[in-house]
């Protein structure tokens, strides 16, 4: 059993289902976040493991304790897990000390000043723990935020999307920051957010979630390169679909070119497929390149240029291109396909196997 | 509890109050909603009760005059605050001029002055034998016949106005106020007029805000009872009182004030439509508009206009008020005002702790099962201040009487017998009175303060190990002490203000400072009503000096 086990959860709202079933595990000193649009579910999940909302079926642990199972389970406050929330909920009349001391009871008065003067120290506080949470900036508020749920030390923390009341710029910043400061202590961590971004910043290990399910649980790197299916690669990172027929040997024709040995050979009819195409896998290539396509729009980037060309068959492929030389809208060039950087997936959308 | 035995020592489960729907939350807001319920429910069926009569003779010489005269004074009165309101409004939040800015505080002050105050300080002002009609004759004799009356509907339309026009003109300063300057910059580039805008943009925008201002006025106009009875206006509230001090009829009474309370309650539906509109038309964006410069006529007029608002509302009344203090300083002071003061104190003090406390116990529980029916039994337990206090009053008196002559039944079956009644006309009930009437306002104190506490709060102290005491101990009670301290003041200078519900339900010999006024006044004692006219009107000054605190704050 791993540190964390969250096993076939179930839960209703009326009649909107919020999980059907859901389960991963995460093990110890692990970060963990639950990625996902909206409305998927995400934030129910983890208030069910923080204990505010009870499942209608499955069972959670926590370090080989139940906190919910066969229809019962530990209240919030036995649980032991830190949580941090979207608005922080700092208590406005208590100061930045008082604030990271409320939860820690049966402490020592010596051990306690250690604790918060480490705290202060590592999330970069130090100096303001008189002053109250109106007094201070949205990123302190965040990681007073943090270092409260962190003081007592939990079992496992819990943070509900806690960057999305900061700007852009502080967001990137701040969360390679929560994320040291997470390792630094130990702790296994769980996060729910909808940006993506934030989640590569922070995850050992991502959950890809949509209507109440888990698609994915995976790395980072595994999310992004091998998506299990097509909803996974649709909602991370950029991408084409082309249309395509997968042979019996296994060969994938598409406009984009024949490719060899995709799939295990398997006799039977072809069949139709969706080729999935990373951005970056597509390099802007000399005219003898096995498939022409017309530069539609292109737009700088910074680091290189992002272009949507329009293959004859009229399909758009997404390319990033690193040539500091211009490309000419309305142009025809040659572009060429790394195979490694292809998807397979079948109609009904889950992934070909190589 | 084996399953929970099995997740360690101390575990609590969260599963068990799932299976049980009604929380001690829900038990305790139907125990005010029956308290509170009671009486207007028992007020509302003698609706149809046969009363022998007495009920005929009401309706063929008194009904057809009391609907005629609330009539006229519901609408002068509306009439008068609307234009007092809205143009003090206007003035003081969308224009410049000499004076604004103290106009913009300073007219909010007649709210300190209750309406019997007011009432008796013009009567005496300006009757026949008053200063002001003496002068007149002495004078100038040619004048003096045609000074108007004052003891006339039109005086006291005026008089009510004077004392409830602060209501239109705080809520419609706000609503101007609100109006941003992007709106108003958007107007004048599609070629409104500064007239044009008033009437095409500013008026239509703030309708919801004056609405809701002048719904206040005809609540406090239907429920008036000390400034009509010093004019010997008759309105429902007067016929109340004599029908039932006077026949001696509870019943006739009580069918009176069914009348009052359907009109109340039609008020009441009104002013939740309003409440309701008022929401869309808040502005959005941060910045107020930038005041219209006045010049010349225009700001010398405006000045001059709320100047005398001022005067006639305030410095003329406070002024006359104070002469009298003087005048009858001497012979006044010896006369036991002591007991008045501390009776007063006594029933503004108890009944403000309890109303704090059902206030509290109502607000945490709303927090903590909320829910249909937990919200329209909060509604049905702050229905008391839309009534009127003579109806409370009556409905008070026939739930006491109810209980104890089921009392006396019970008790007489063991042999018992009491030698008066258990309750009915014991200083003990009038907290619980006060407190059905009033309850609405520390509530609203109270759950506004709550409200800022998110619910987010109550959880990450519950992940902290925090239960449900300790967090109503260490959070929510040190953020919401200054609601409480509010709440209370508001509600402990509204009691001592209040004089219908007092008059009728205090016991014999209980006089508070207000029914002193009453009794003074019936008199045409003025010079002696003044000092405890003077003491209310200080005390009501501390819950206008908070607004007024509050509002400038918002301003800055």
């Amino acid at each position: 059993m791993s540190y964390l086990d969250v096993e076939a959860i179930t839960k209703h709202f009326g009649a909107t289902c919020v999980a059907r079933g859901v389960g991963f595990s995460l093990e110890k000193g692990d970060i963990g976040v639950l990625l996902g649009p909206s409305g998927c579910g995400k934030t129910t999940l983890l208030r069910m493991i923080a204990g505010f909302e009870s499942p209608d079926g499955g069972a959670i642990h926590l370090d080989g304790r139940a906190l919910w199972r066969e229809g019962r389970g530990l209240a919030a406050e036995a649980r032991h897990i830190g949580m941090v929330f979207q608005d922080y909920a700092l208590f406005p009349h208590l100061t930045v000390w008082e604030n990271i001391a409320f939860g820690m009871s049966g402490v020592s008065r010596k051990e306690m000043k250690a604790t918060i003067t480490e705290l202060l120290l590592v999330t970069g506080l130090k100096g303001v723990e008189k002053r109250y949470p109106h007094e201070i900036s949205g990123g302190q508020q965040q990681r007073v935020a943090l270092a409260r749920a962190i003081a007592p030390k939990p079992r496992c923390l819990l943070m509900d999307e806690p960057f999305s009341n900061l700007d852009v710029t502080l967001r990137e910043s701040l969360s390679a920051e929560v994320r040291d400061i997470i390792k630094r202590f130990g702790i296994t961590a769980l996060m729910v957010t909808h940006n993506q971004h934030e989640a590569f910043a922070m995850a050992d290990r991502i959950g890809v979630m949509m209507a109440g399910d888990i698609l994915q649980w995976d790395t980072p790197e595994g999310l992004y390169h091998a998506p299990e299916n097509l909803d996974v690669a649709r909602f991370i990172g950029e991408g084409s679909l082309i249309a395509g027929t997968l042979t019996p040997d296994g060969d994938v024709d598409c406009s984009l070119g024949l490719f060899t040995g995709m799939a295990e050979a398997e006799p039977g009819e072809a069949k139709r497929v969706h080729v999935f195409v990373r951005p970056e896998a597509v390099r802007v290539a000399p005219s003898h390149a096995p498939a022409r396509a017309r530069l539609e729009a292109s737009c700088f980037r910074g680091p290189g240029r992002s272009c949507l060309f329009r293959l004859p068959g009229g399909e758009g492929v997404k390319v990033a291109s690193h040539d500091r030389c211009g490309l000419t809208e309305g142009s025809s060039y040659g572009l060429c396909v790394a195979e490694e950087g292809l998807s397979l997936f079948l109609e009904a959308g889950g992934r070909v196997s190589r | 509890m084996n399953a929970c035995d099995a997740h360690g020592r101390g575990a609590r489960s969260i599963g068990l109050f799932q299976r049980v729907p009604v929380s001690g939350g829900l038990v305790l807001a139907l125990g005010v909603a029956v308290v509170v319920g009671l009486p207007i429910f028992l007020v509302m069926t003698s609706l149809f009760a046969d009363t022998h009569g007495i009920w005929d003779h009401l309706r063929e010489n008194l009904l057809a005059g009391l609907l005629a005269n609330t009539a006229v004074l519901s609408l002068g009165v509306l009439g008068l605050t609307a234009f007092f309101g809205v143009s003090a409004a206007y003035l003081t939040a969308l224009c410049e001029f000499p004076g604004r800015r103290f106009f913009s505080w300073a007219l909010l002050l007649p709210l300190a002055i209750p309406t019997y105050v007011m009432a008796f300080v013009y009567t005496g002002l300006l009757d026949f034998s008053g200063p002001v009609a003496t002068f007149l004759r002495q004078h100038l004799p040619a004048a003096a016949p045609f000074m108007p009356p004052i003891r006339s509907t039109g005086g006291v339309i005026l008089v009510l106005s004077l004392a409830l026009y602060p209501y239109v003109f705080l809520l419609s300063a706000g609503g101007f106020a609100s109006q941003g300057e992007r709106i108003l910059e958007a107007s004048r580039s599609l070629g409104l007029s500064q007239r044009h805008l008033f009437f095409r943009v500013l008026l239509p925008m703030a309708r919801p805000f004056i609405f809701g201002g002048l719904i206040l006025v005809l609540m406090e106009t239907l429920a008036d009872f000390g400034a009509v009875a010093v004019f010997n206006f008759d309105t429902f509230t007067t016929a109340i009182y004599k029908a039932w001090f006077g026949f001696f009829s509870i019943d006739a009474a009580s069918q009176l004030a069914s009348l009052l309370v359907v009109m109340a309650l039609m008020v009441l539906t009104a002013e939740g439509w309003s409440r309701r509109r008022m929401r869309y038309f808040k502005g959005r964006d941060g910045r107020s508009a930038i005041r219209v410069r006045l010049t010349g006529h225009c700001a010398l007029g405006a000045t001059l206009f709320l100047g005398g608002l001022f005067a006639v509302a305030f410095a003329i009344p406070m002024i006359q008020l104070i002469a009298w203090v003087v005048e009858a300083w001497r012979e006044e002071l010896h006369m036991g005002y002591g007991a008045l003061f501390s009776h007063s104190l006594l029933l503004a003090g108890g009944g403000a702790l309890l109303t704090l406390m059902v206030a509290l116990a109502l607000a945490f529980a709303g927090r903590t099962s909320p829910g249909w029916l937990m919200a329209s039994l909060s509604r049905l337990s702050l229905l008391g201040y839309a009534l009127p206090g003579t109806v409370l009053a009556v409905g008070m008196v026939r739930v006491l009487s109810g209980f104890d002559h089921m009392a006396a039944g019970f008790l007489g079956v063991f042999g018992v017998a009491l030698s008066g009644p258990l309750l009915q006309g014991t200083v003990w009930v009038m907290p619980v009175a006060y407190m059905v009437r009033f309850l609405s306002v520390g509530f609203n104190a109270i759950s506004s303060s709550l409200g800022r506490v998110s619910p987010s709060m109550d959880e990450a102290a519950r992940t902290m190990g925090v239960g449900k005491w300790a967090l109503m101990r260490r959070v929510h009670l040190p953020l919401i002490r200054r609601g409480m301290i509010t709440g209370s003041i508001l509600v402990f200078i509204d009691i001592m203000k209040e004089m219908p519900l007092t008059l009728m339900t205090r016991p014999f010999g209980w006089d508070t400072l207000a029914v002193k006024i009453f009794e003074l006044t019936s008199e045409g004692e003025w010079e002696r009503a003044a000092i405890p006219a003077v003491a209310l009107v200080a005390a009501g000054l501390i819950p206008v000096v908070l607004l007024v605190w509050q509002k400038e704050k918002v301003n800055r």
